[in-house]
């Protein structure tokens, strides 16, 4: 999708745009800017969250995630069988739809398996946040609910331990450093 | 130059196929180099795969959830623990077994039957606790079940912890065969390398081989060529020195063969007996071809050394058609031969030509004609037509015969030096065998070229083709015909008085030859060794003409030349003509520009220096018979006379000035030639073909005879009519003249059947002088007559 890629961009720059008039708001208002969630949190965005819903952090239910401008790819990963299709968010809406500001994110899953990624990469990549493999959401036994999916068979560069180690699965949490 | 070693021959003869092998061997190296790298980047990514999944990691966690769920579990027995933790947890174990159980996983290691028992008893574990642990199950944890699980979970701990060590030892297997797999691609990449290096070692070496070879190759081409330069300078300096030697060899042989010459013509004149004149015959024949010989040697020399150089004149063709006419006349009518000459009316009078180089070529071709045919004819035909381009003639002169002829292998090597028909015709038919190849040389020289055609056994037909351009008509040489006006003032002297002559020579015999020459056609002769005494001679008494030889010692020719020319006039003025056996062409300008009025090559031949003579000094010149030399009185020097005196003349010292004896008593009236004949002579006194007519019908002994009784004029009829032209009797004069006419016509005496059909008809109208100088001639043409008869074998 070569066209894609500019109206992404601006896309993005929107979104960074409106987090941070949000985050004036928030700041001017003291009113939560982002919806706490309804259900089940899945995943809390913590450290410096811009649009907290809680006491310092961001939750999320999968409904809220749901709600972000959904993503879609296939790629092969070393955890699966042949090429699978992942869709869910792009991390960097995540992100910005918490208000996170930071260079490094760091990702915990729920057996406490903590990785640091570099906030770059969900601006290099179309690094996605998964919530459904092959259009079904995942259960935690299918490495859910969230998997952190970098496109690897866009990229070679990709096709690595750095990036593989990067690929947080049963995601839990993300801390923004 | 020295022969390269031969090993190093033999590598340089091979260096396609060195390079050919090394070519191969570095591809074969580059191949194998692509294959250890790929192979390399194989292992290399194969490894990322089985990282991504790590080995241990995946056992690790397994083991670690396990002992998760079972302190959760515990944890749940001592205090409330929501129930859905306890069902996460119970998934992530679930969500870690598959890792553990991965059929890549089973590949790369084989973790034996004890591991599938223990993943075996883990799935069942699984299975057994899904109703109530799992993901879809709620509601409380009955406290009995929790027990039971964690009853069954005992036992499975250390096979679930020795799946992680076991993991970890093949892990470590797996690192150590890598390694090893690494270790030796390595060593392999680094043999290929290092055969890569030496292969390309080896190409660098042989291509810097080639190129010193090629350098040396190079040098060794250099040094050739210089050589070549070298030996072709040295051939060519040795050509000119061949030249050279031949040039002064000429010079030096035929002075002595021209004195030779000369006094063997001169002894020719004296008194022998048949004997002795056939002796001398013989020598006179053998001294004619050595001369001949050298003439063509000198020729071939100057040819050679590209010095002989074709002089282009206005010439008159005809005449010298007959020239060549009269001078082989003799030789055919001696051979009973026909001799034609059929001149084409196309063919133009005056063309530019060297005219002298044109007779030696016909001369050459008619003398070979002669020379091979016994019966038959020989002829010589020119044709013309209008040359394509300029004002000239494209002319064909075609000398055809009867003879032998000649076969084709002969004709290919015909023109070549020494070919003649072969050993069998050169023992019988003599000659130089240089004659042909001159006279294609100078028939190319001039332009043209000579072709042969011929059968054998029925003759041969030689072709000398050339273009030569018109010239304008020139009056008449007045060299032996007209007598014309002397171009150096005559001295104030009589018309008839002798003339006097300063010979200039280092060498006796060439200086008593000239002094006989010139005697014996009535001249007074003074005689000097060398330029500085031919200066001294000059100044003490000024002579008519000087003949100076150009090398002498103590002063040349060249330098005596100028001398004179400083002298005031008239000494200063005094004709200076150069005698010279070098005849190049540059010789010519030489004494030229030295001052000198003319040039005679040597050896000097007597006609020459007669028409020399004539065309300077006319009449004065004109050949005195001996007897005429009888009023020189003492005082004169040398005189004439003595020459031709018998056979007892002591002619053999160094006949220098004055010492010839003047004596004039000496048998005037000898019967035998006082002079050399010219062959032109022949064509001047006699028909030949009247002789021939007459020799055919009443034999040649008959002829002989006849010949005999006129000559000795039995009849009287000669001495009747010097007696009547003597006393100036006119009255009897045309009779008498009829009777000598018709004799002499009967005979082929032409110039004297001329002269007496001349008194016949006008001798009446005459005056004394005229009558007494016809007698003379009348008498000059009975000896010339009687001389060239007898040469030719009549008498």
């Amino acid at each position: 999708m070569p066209h894609a890629a500019p109206r992404r961009h601006v896309l993005t720059s929107l979104l960074r745009c409106s987090a941070a008039v949000a985050a004036l708001l928030a700041a001017g208002t003291g009113a939560w800017a982002l919806d706490a969630p309804k259900g089940r949190v899945v995943l809390s965005v913590t450290g410096q969250v811009g649009q907290a819903n809680a006491a310092g952090r961001a939750d999320f239910d999968m409904a809220m995630l749901e709600a972000l401008p959904q993503h879609a790819f296939a790629t092969s990963t070393p955890w699966h069988q042949g090429a699978r299709r992942f869709s869910g968010p792009l991390l960097r809406d995540v992100l910005a739809a918490a208000g996170a500001q930071g260079s490094t994110l760091v990702a915990v899953a729920l057996n406490d398996y903590k990785v640091e990624i570099p906030a770059e990469d969900t601006r290099r990549f179309k690094v996605l946040l998964a919530t459904r493999i092959d259009g079904k959401p995942m259960a935690i036994r299918d490495k859910g609910p969230l998997f952190i999916i970098y496109p690897y068979d866009d990229d070679s560069l990709l096709r690595n331990e750095r990036y593989y180690s990067r690929s947080a699965w049963q995601l839990r949490r993300l801390d923004v450093r | 130059m020295s022969a390269p070693p031969p090993p190093r021959r033999l590598a340089d003869r091979q260096p396609g196929r060195w390079l050919l092998a090394i070519g191969i061997g570095l591809v074969l190296a580059f191949a194998a180099i692509a294959w250890v790298q790929w192979r390399q980047i194989t292992l290399l990514s194969s490894t990322l795969r089985y990282e991504g999944d790590n080995l241990v990691w995946n056992f690790y966690q397994v083991e670690s959830e396990f002992m998760q769920l079972r302190d959760l579990l515990r944890r749940t027995q001592l205090e409330p623990v929501p129930p859905q933790d306890v069902r996460q947890r119970f998934e992530l174990f679930a969500s870690r077994l598959p890792l553990a159980a991965n059929d890549r996983l089973q590949e790369l290691v084989d973790f034996g039957p004890e591991h599938q028992r223990t993943l075996q008893a883990l799935h069942d574990f699984i299975r057994r606790h899904e109703a109530l642990l799992g993901e879809v199950a709620s509601g409380p944890l009955p406290r009995e079940h929790v027990q039971r699980v964690l009853a069954e979970m005992a036992p499975l701990f250390e096979p679930v912890h020795d799946l992680s060590l076991r993991a970890n030892q093949a892990v470590a297997e797996q690192v150590g065969q890598r390694s090893d797999t690494v270790r030796a691609q390595t060593r392999l990449g680094i043999g290929l390398t290092v055969f890569q290096s030496l292969l390309t070692a080896a190409f660098a070496l042989l291509t810097l081989r080639q190129f010193r070879a090629l350098a040396r190759r190079r040098r060794e081409l250099e040094q050739l060529a210089e050589h070549l330069q070298e030996a072709r300078t040295e051939a060519e300096a040795a050509s000119q020195a061949k030249s050279a030697f031949l040039a002064n060899m000429s010079h030096e042989l035929r002075t002595p063969l021209n004195g030779m010459l000369g006094m063997l013509a001169l002894l020719e004149t004296g008194r022998l007996d048949d004997q002795q004149a056939d002796h001398l015959r013989t020598a006179r024949q053998s001294a004619t071809h050595l001369l001949d010989l050298l003439n063509d040697i000198l020729d071939i020399s100057k040819l050679e050394s590209g010095r002989l150089e074709i002089v282009p004149h206005a010439l008159d063709l005809p005449r010298l058609l007959q020239e060549v006419r009269s001078l082989m006349a003799l030789g055919a009518a001696a051979k009973g031969l026909t001799l034609r000459l059929e001149v084409d009316p196309g063919v133009p009078t005056w063309v530019l030509a060297d005219g002298k180089r044109l007779k030696q070529i016909l001369f050459n071709l008619m003398n070979n004609a002669v020379k091979f045919t016994d019966r038959g004819e020989v002829a010589l035909a020119v044709g013309a037509v209008p040359a394509p381009r300029g004002g000239g003639h494209a002319l064909h002169f075609q000398v055809s015969d009867t003879g032998i002829g000649i076969d084709e292998a002969m004709r290919a090597r015909l023109f070549q030096r020494f070919t003649q028909g072969d050993a069998s015709t050169s023992r019988r038919y003599g000659g130089t065998g240089l004659g042909l190849e001159i006279s294609r040389s100078l028939a190319r020289l001039m332009g043209g070229d000579i072709g042969v055609d011929s059968t054998p056994g029925q003759g041969s037909r030689f072709t000398l083709r050339l273009v030569l351009p018109d010239a304008p008509p020139e009056p008449a040489l007045p060299a032996s015909r007209a007598p014309a006006a002397a171009p150096t003032p005559a001295p104030a002297a009589p018309a008839d008085a002798p003339l006097d002559l300063l010979v200039a020579d280092d060498h006796p015999v060439n200086r008593k030859f000239m002094a006989a020459l010139l005697r014996h056609l009535g001249h007074r002769v003074r005689l000097a060794a060398d330029g500085a005494e031919a200066v001294a001679e000059v100044q003490r008494q000024l002579p008519d003409l000087v003949f100076m030889d150009l090398h002498m010692p103590v002063q040349d020719g060249l330098q005596a030349t100028r001398r004179l020319r400083a002298l005031p006039p008239p000494a200063g003025r005094v004709p200076v003509v150069a005698l010279t056996a070098d005849a190049f062409a540059d010789t010519r300008e030489r004494v030229l520009a030295a001052g000198m009025d003319d040039f005679l090559s040597k050896p000097v031949r007597p006609d020459e220096i007669a028409a020399l003579l004539q065309a300077r000094f006319g009449a004065r010149a004109a050949e005195r018979p001996a007897a005429r030399a009888q009023g020189d009185g003492p005082g004169r020097h040398g005189g004439d006379g003595g020459v031709h005196g018998g056979p007892s003349r002591p002619d053999t010292g160094d006949l220098d000035a004055d010492t010839v004896p003047n004596d004039p008593a000496t048998d005037p009236d000898a019967s035998a030639p006082r002079r050399r004949y010219r062959a032109a002579d022949v064509a001047e006194h006699l028909d030949m073909a009247v002789i021939g007519e007459v020799c055919v019908g009443v034999s040649l002994g008959g002829y002989r005879t006849v010949l005999g009784s006129f000559l000795a004029d039995e009849s009287g009829s000669q001495a009747a009519l010097l007696a009547a032209l003597d006393r100036g009797d006119t009255a009897a004069l045309a009779e008498r003249a009829h009777a000598v006419k018709g004799a002499a016509a009967s005979l082929g005496l032409r110039a004297l059947q001329a002269t007496a059909a001349g008194l016949e008809r006008q001798g009446a109208g005459l005056d004394a002088e005229s009558l007494r100088a016809a007698a003379a001639t009348l008498r000059t043409q009975i000896d010339a007559a009687r001389g060239l008869l007898q040469r030719m074998g009549f008498l």
